[in-house]
């Protein structure tokens, strides 16, 4: 049974604002139960009653037979600076959703389960930034990230979550977003971001899919601390932020830094804290403020400049791979079982053979075809 | 196999077929045909890219017997007959649409496993050839990649059937 254009089939008939009965009249069916059953997959669509109801629903032929699209779900918000006009981030978020949509598909063909929950954090626009940090802390305390949360945030999110985090590479400007899906949320990095800048926004984008029911986000929010949106949408990043410090730099593993910090120059040991808590150096001054434990001298003694610490230094970072283990694990098993052409994925992924075949190789998987 | 078999080819075995120098045979043996899709991706792409099979258009143009477009309703039909409809690519699909038609002695060649599977679930068992076949008819013997021989071919029917038939 196909159950894919029985599905979209519904949705499109509820997204033109039409009754069972209205669409089973425009469709031709003798009563309204004959539809009833097409949606809920009992009775396949003829070829016949598939090409009226593009018609009449004024949909095309792709809406409803396209699993790999999606089709008014999903809701962005990016992480991205001036440089990203709304153009650029539409034609970004179409080929976004285009990865979204195929790991959910191939999912759906494999047979594999998403969650139905949503989990969600109590904090709402009234909420204090302390009461954003505890969320952090007691998140990372819950999740069992241990001493350098940054290590172990992503996998967390994907079990803990079932969201997915896929590293991507964005065009310049964009660093990262958020998408809300129900069934498979997703957390989108630009890998190309100093390490620093991508754990940071890793945390900060699991903040909004934590409350996106309660604090929906702005589809695009700036890049750098600096929320110059209007009150409401300025408080959420604000909220987001302190959220994403706490979660990154715990305050008992910082306690420990901060004591042994002694006589050290405070811009030397701002950039080697960072680097162990693979943040920037600039995130662990504003949570070292936010503390209260930054006195005034060591502010003025606090030369941005200096800072420039974003996770560990250069030679050390690598860039991680496209995509992630688990969406390539998903592409490879379709393209061994024949559950997925092999021109088909190369056009999704916008990629050629070669470039499939490299991207097995990087999470060190047979190539599953010679074509 | 008889000279002058209609045979429906895919863009995977066009590009194939240049890139292991059989084309021209077999398109003088087979009276080979094409859906338009298939024909505008053999001859899409980067060229300078690493890798890059040219596919030279009038060559191309000079070996098929014909070109078929392929309607949106015949899109249609053969999505709706198909449990994955969005497995394939636009190529591989217009291909099956196209053949749904046809009541003639056709037979075709494909060399992805999705879509062997696709033809396979639209009843072409009868219908199939490799391309390691067709140059074998056309007296050559190029060497070709893993999925335009017969035992590639052979295996994805055999693993389609055994997998019908524990379903």
């Amino acid at each position: 049974m196909n159950d894919l254009i029985n599905k979209r089939l519904k949705m499109a008939r509820e997204k033109a604002g039409l009754t069972q009965a209205q669409l089973a009249e425009k469709l031709g069916f003798k009563d309204r139960q004959t539809l009833a059953a097409i949606e809920s997959g009992q009775r396949k669509l003829s070829a016949e009653e598939l090409v009226r109801a593009i018609r009449v629903l004024n949909v095309d032929l792709d809406y409803l037979t396209d699993g790999f699209r999606l089709v008014g779900e999903g809701k962005f918000s990016w992480r991205a600076d001036k440089n990203a006009t709304e153009n650029l981030l539409s034609a970004f978020e179409e080929r976004a959703g285009r990865w979204i949509a195929t790991y959910r598909r191939l999912g759906e063909i494999q047979g594999i389960k998403t969650t139905v929950l949503q989990p969600r954090l109590a904090l709402n626009e009234r909420s204090s930034f302390e009461e954003a940090s505890a969320d952090g802390e007691a998140l990372g305390t819950e999740w069992g990230l241990g001493d350098t949360p940054a290590l172990a945030l992503e996998r967390a999110i994907e079990t803990k979550l079932g969201a997915l985090v896929l590293y991507v590479d964005a065009p310049k400007g964009i660093s990262g977003a958020a998408c809300l899906l129900p069934g498979l949320n997703t957390i989108l990095i630009n890998r190309n971001e100093p390490e620093g800048r991508r754990n940071y926004d890793l945390a900060h984008e699991t903040f909004h899919l934590l409350t996106w029911e309660q604090m929906p986000p702005e589809h695009k929010e700036p890049i750098e601390g600096n929320h110059r949106g209007k009150g409401r949408h300025k408080r959420v990043e604000q909220l987001a932020d302190n959220f994403a410090a706490a979660l990154l730099m715990p305050e008992r593993v910082l306690k420990v830094f901060w004591l042994a910090r002694e006589k050290q120059d405070i811009n030397v040991w701002l950039n080697r804290t960072a680097a162990e808590f693979l943040v920037s150096a600039k995130a662990l001054k504003w949570r070292l403020t936010n503390l209260g434990w930054l006195s005034k001298s060591d502010h003025f003694d606090i030369n941005d400049a200096k800072l420039t610490a974003n996770g560990r230094p250069r030679k050390e970072q690598s860039v991680p791979r496209i995509f992630c283990e688990p969406f390539v694990r998903r592409l490879h098993t379709a393209l061994a079982k024949g559950q997925l052409s092999v021109r088909r994925a190369a056009s999704l992924l916008d990629t050629t053979f070669d470039g499939l075949s490299e991207l097995f190789r990087a999470y060190g998987l047979p190539v599953p075809f010679d074509l | 196999m008889q000279r002058g078999q209609v045979v429906l080819v895919d863009t995977n075995v066009v590009i194939e077929a240049f890139r292991a120098r059989c084309w021209r045979a077999v398109s003088s043996h087979f009276a080979v045909e094409i859906v338009e899709k298939c024909y505008e991706e053999a001859l899409t792409g980067d060229p300078l890219r690493p890798g890059y099979i040219v596919v030279d258009a009038a060559q191309l143009r000079m070996g098929l017997q014909k070109r078929h477009a392929v309607s949106a309703v015949q899109r249609a039909q053969v999505k709706a007959r198909l449990t994955y409809p969005d497995a394939l690519d636009a190529g591989e699909t217009d291909l099956l649409a196209h053949t749904l038609g046809r009541s003639d002695a056709w037979i075709a060649s494909c060399a992805d496993r999705a879509a062997v599977n696709a033809a396979l679930e639209l009843g072409w068992e009868e219908h199939f050839i490799s391309l390691e076949a067709m140059a074998r008819a056309a007296g050559a013997t190029p060497t070709l990649k893993h999925h335009f021989t017969d035992r590639w071919l052979s295996e994805v029917r055999t693993t389609y059937k055994l997998e019908q038939v524990l379903k």
